[in-house]
């Protein structure tokens, strides 16, 4: 039974409504999305233009819990009470990593000119409006402009010096390539040496404005289709691109955070990726290791949301494969509908991995010294 | 020893294939250096010696470039492409985390009066 410290890597805080943003935006930014008279975009309200892309594919249950909606009508994730109260307090998570919730889907605007200021905005509101609260649990995302990757790594040269703004963040792929593609890099050189991981949130092919197909083969028809594949096959895409294009070779201490592609197919897709290799090294011959070894040494993955096999033993074979005790880390993903319980977590995970997922190994990455528990009645519950 | 051949009828950087009491053999001619390996592919036992032979391509310079090792001789089994070192049998791709160490069986080569020998003790 763990009875210790948990660091979420998933929380995704969000403004109270798109227009708590414009105040943080460049004035001629802040003139020109305040003046429309309502468009077919969006939620078609006058005045506002659309600060982010949202996704297609409407949730028929809806995609936040429904007690995370403030009573004053707010959007889930923008009240630090409600996070503290229904997430925090409660499972004894000392660090939450913030990022972000509909302004995930800002690198799928259109417009990268706009898109570049609606992230540099962002950052600075998610500074201002949570890390200054006080609460020394919370770290902050650099939600980063994917569609202009010199502009994202002027931003992440920005904000990178804040001490806890601790990762950047991507989410759709703004270039309209797989995040291996040069096109990429100066982001990673700037989190190379400003020593920051890069966090690349699942899903972000599925926002409006991408013009890319959230699933591999077409377009997907009903909500079912799209969350079935759409975060798992862009994050293998992710993956093996990062791993092709030689990016760790020429960043070697650059880390990668995989959240919310789901965990359990990876062993497969390494055992295919170094198969292949061997076949066709000759078209990447930078490479120096196995894919594989790429891996294990610069990505680390979030649990959520942990596959649910129907034997638990399936499940903790497969990701035992692959070395996922000291690769996984914990995320709720709150407050999303398909938030996990750090308990559910606790009881499909082997007790020896506790402490390890739900601490130690995010706790290695961001450099974090060893939190100790507190006097208290644990969250998690037992496991074999 | 068995007799492979001339060595003048074996063009530099080639490679041809013999059959020795019921095992096929490879004889890669590298400059004035030859080799000899089993041709079968340790990964499905595919006939590895009617492959190609070539210098092994690498990217000094880094990422995005490719150049020749010339001094680097590699044999790609025709069925799915594994490369190995026919000087040591080892794969050019090593076994990683865990994989098995795949290597090909070598055997000692040498010329003498302009005809190449294999040992197959050797």
């Amino acid at each position: 039974m763990y009875r210790g410290p948990i660091i979420d890597c998933d929380v995704h805080n969000d403004w109270p409504s798109p227009s708590s943003l414009v105040p943080y935006l460049a004035k001629g930014w802040r003139e020109l999305v305040t003046r429309s008279a309502g468009n077919y975009v969006g939620d078609g309200s006058k005045g506002l233009l659309p600060l982010t892309s949202s996704v297609a594919w409407p949730n028929p249950n809806g995609v936040v819990r429904d007690e995370t909606w403030p009573d004053d009508g707010s959007l889930p994730g923008s009240s630090y009470e409600m996070l503290r109260d229904q997430l925090l307090d409660p499972f004894d998570v000392r660090r939450a990593l913030l990022l972000f919730g509909s302004g995930m889907g800002v690198a799928a605007l259109p417009n990268p000119y706009l898109a570049s200021e609606v992230a540099r905005a962002a950052n600075d509101w998610l500074i201002h409006r949570w890390l200054d609260l006080g609460d020394e649990r919370l770290y902050g995302s650099i939600l980063l402009a994917t569609q202009l990757p010199d502009k994202a790594a002027e931003e992440v040269r920005r904000v990178a010096g804040h001490p806890r703004m601790v990762q950047a963040l991507l989410v759709s792929a703004g270039a309209g390539k797989p995040f291996g593609h040069p096109a990429y890099h100066p982001i990673y050189e700037a989190c190379s040496e400003a020593g920051l991981p890069i966090a690349i949130h699942a899903g972000g092919e599925a926002f409006s404005g991408t013009n890319l197909s959230p699933i591999a083969s077409g377009v997907p028809n009903l909500y079912l289709d799209y969350h079935v594949l759409n975060a798992v096959q862009g994050t293998m895409t992710h993956l093996v691109s990062l791993i092709t294009h030689g990016v760790f070779e020429k960043y070697p201490d650059l880390k990668v955070i995989l959240v919310e592609g789901g965990v359990a197919w990876i062993p497969t897709i390494l055992w295919r990726f170094d198969a292949d290799y061997r076949a066709v090294r000759k078209e990447a011959p930078w490479l120096r290791r196995h894919p594989s070894e790429y891996f294990h040494d610069h990505f680390r993955v979030t649990t959520q949301p942990l596959e649910v096999s129907p034997r638990r033993e399936s499940l903790i074979e497969l990701l035992s494969s692959f070395g996922a005790e000291d690769m996984l880390m914990f995320a709720s993903d709150y407050p999303h509908w398909d938030t996990d319980d750090p308990r559910y977590v606790g009881t499909r995970l082997p007790s020896s991995w506790h402490e390890k997922v739900f601490h130690d190994n995010a706790a290695s990455l961001f450099g974090w010294p060893r939190l100790a528990p507190e006097e208290r009645e644990p969250a998690v519950g037992p496991a074999a | 020893m068995i007799d492979a051949g001339r060595l003048d009828e074996l063009p530099d950087r080639s490679m041809r294939t013999l059959e020795h009491e019921g095992q096929r053999l490879g004889v890669v001619r590298w400059g004035d250096e030859v080799f000899a390996l089993r041709s079968r592919c340790p990964h499905q036992g595919g006939p590895l010696c009617l492959g190609t032979v070539g210098p092994q391509i690498i990217a000094q310079a880094g990422v995005g470039t490719m150049e020749l090792d010339a001094d680097s001789p590699v044999v790609v089994c025709p069925w799915h492409g594994w490369e190995f070192d026919p000087r040591t049998g080892r794969a050019v791709v090593g076994r990683g985390r865990s994989g098995p160490p795949y290597r090909v069986q070598t055997f000692r080569a040498l010329v003498r009066d302009g005809r190449i020998l294999v040992d197959l003790d050797g």
